[in-house]
């Protein structure tokens, strides 16, 4: 009986959530042209979003490069020529690995400073206080945020594919020792733009959904200090797990369906 | 007294609102007087704050209509909201003044928003508000910087900046201490009278709601149980108010 209860609970809340989510995707649909009403407040979260990342994407994506390079020519010994490590690392980067790991980072920082922002301003009413101002929250606060994460995501990706290869490729000449040249020549054999342009496209999907998921569990935010704690552990458990399950519904959506091979 | 001070500008009609499995307001029935201030009293976590978010459109009642001029506003979508909210300042319980921006970007917010006055203007108009409350040097401050009570009267003067007809004070003295609270009652006391604007004011400060209030109202056990001015309050046989104003532990109120 008690189980049930539990179960009954937990299935209502669930429905709840999808509820509240939708209801927050909507607004941001039917408000989205407002957008251009509150450049300042995007150009401003560009910049805290874009360029404040930017630190952690070079680590993040020239360690990820060089760990892919050996990784790959540790796999290939005796099988595969290391001419074509140059290949290996520069598809996995921009297919994969620069997309989905400069999600997740930038995903943890920015989800979760979003969330505590909102958050906090929930908490002491300045939500509440923006409302009867007659200003909407979600087109001064929420708007600008996932505009700017939208955008920025893509541009800080193209920023950590290239320092992964390069990072791949230093470690290859360093670690492994295949020259400059030969792993640029590996890297342009089998490099496709469609490569590079599939996985941009899923970067503006994550961007969306780091940005949604810090203001959607914001707004949520209950009680105090404790509450804010868990809105913003809420919106980096949510946008990473989003960003994984969206990241393979994309994957097959590009590469078997818009760029299927033939 | 002007003519638009006559006949009730706000009415609330058997509203009721639950969260969960407590019911915070039983059906209210309350009428508020164009010029008037109303003082409503009662205990903490009574639902004082529930019923003035209910009075602005900012949470929506599960049954009972809630009248501005004669207008159902629980039927209003947003814009419509957003226009009546121009007319109405708040006080927050604490101020919740915009902590990213300056006092002066706080005060002056609504009218970049709303009005259609020069920057000029707007910085005169918002620097003649923070002067009324009594703070005209802190307009680069940020809200961080202030003491509890600047912040309040902050957040006074953004409240009355678009001129509102109903400004809403949720607690004004809680929290400062005993001659801050009564430069707080003798601002909203001023504000009234300069600007005929109708006042209500939610608090457990009792002797503030006799400084303040032309009527008292006690909201008990999610009801408007007693309503009457000052003089009636205090002569009242009503043991629940009795006992709320004189501060007992004992009588029909179980204090724990
Ligand atoms: N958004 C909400 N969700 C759930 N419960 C709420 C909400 N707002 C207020 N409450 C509950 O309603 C009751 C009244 O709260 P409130 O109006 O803040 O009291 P007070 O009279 O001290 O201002 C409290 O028990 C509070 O927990
Ligand atoms: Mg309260």
């Amino acid at each position: 009986m008690r189980v049930l209860i539990i179960l009954g609970r937990f299935i209502l809340d669930f429905i709840e959530e999808i509820g509240g989510v939708s209801l927050l995707f909507w607004r941001v649909l039917q408000q989205g042209h407002l957008i251009f009403r509150n450049i300042g407040n995007t150009f401003v979260q560009m910049e805290t979003i874009g360029i404040g990342s930017i630190p952690l994407v070079l680590v993040t994506s020239v360690f990820v490069g060089a760990v892919t390079s050996v990784q790959a020519a540790y796999q290939f010994q005796g099988y595969v020529p290391l001419y074509y490590l140059g290949a290996v690392v520069g598809k996995s980067v921009t297919l994969e690995v620069g997309p989905v790991l400069t999600a997740l980072v930038v995903g943890g920082r920015v989800s979760a400073a979003i969330a505590a922002e909102l958050g906090t301003m929930k908490v002491t009413e300045q939500i509440d206080a923006m409302e009867m101002i007659a200003i909407d929250p979600v087109e001064y606060l929420v708007l600008p945020r996932i505009a700017a994460a939208t955008l920025m995501l893509p541009v800080l990706t193209v920023f950590a594919d290239f320092l992964a290869i390069v990072g791949g490729m230093v470690v290859a000449k360093l670690a492994v020792g295949v020259s400059y040249n030969t792993f640029e020549s590996g890297l342009r054999l089998l490099f496709r733009y469609q490569d590079l342009v599939g996985g941009l496209i899923k970067t503006f999907v994550f961007g969306y959904i780091i940005a949604f998921m810090g203001c959607y569990n914001g707004f949520m935010t209950k009680g105090g200090a404790e509450g804010v704690g868990v809105a913003t552990m809420r919106a980096v458990v949510s946008s990473c797990l989003l960003i994984l399950v969206s990241n393979y519904l994309l994957a097959f959506l590009i590469f078997r369906v818009i760029f299927a091979p033939n | 007294m002007n003519e638009q001070c006559s006949g009730p500008i706000i009415e609330l009609r058997g509203v009721r609102k639950r969260f969960g499995r407590q019911e915070v307001l039983g059906g209210i029935d309350l009428s508020i007087g164009a010029c008037e201030t109303l003082v409503i009293i009662g205990r903490s976590g009574c639902g004082k704050s529930v019923l003035l978010k209910h009075i602005t459109g900012l949470i929506r009642p599960d049954e009972g209509r809630i009248l501005f001029h004669g207008e159902d506003i629980t039927q209003f979508g947003r814009k419509s909201l957003f226009e009546m909210r121009m007319h109405f300042g708040m006080l927050f319980q604490g101020a919740a003044l915009f902590d990213s921006m300056t006092v002066g970007e706080n005060v002056a917010l609504p009218l970049v928003k709303h009005s259609a006055m020069t920057d000029e203007e707007i910085r005169r108009t918002a620097l003649d508000k923070l002067r009324l409350v009594g703070l005209p040097d802190v307009w680069d401050m940020y809200p961080a910087q202030l003491s509890g009570g600047m912040k309040k009267r902050v957040g006074l003067a953004r409240a009355v900046v678009m001129d509102p007809q109903v400004v809403l004070y949720d607690e004004p003295t809680t929290g400062l201490d005993p001659i801050m609270a009564d430069v707080i009652n003798v601002l909203i006391r001023s504000l009234q009278k300069e600007l005929d604007i109708t006042s209500v004011v939610v608090t457990h400060d009792i002797k503030s709601a006799y400084k303040v209030g032309d009527r008292l109202a006690m909201l008990h056990e999610g009801r408007i149980i007693f309503s009457g001015t000052p003089e009636e309050t205090a002569r009242t046989g009503d043991e629940t108010v009795r006992q709320f104003i004189e501060g007992r532990a004992e009588g029909p109120i179980r204090a724990v």
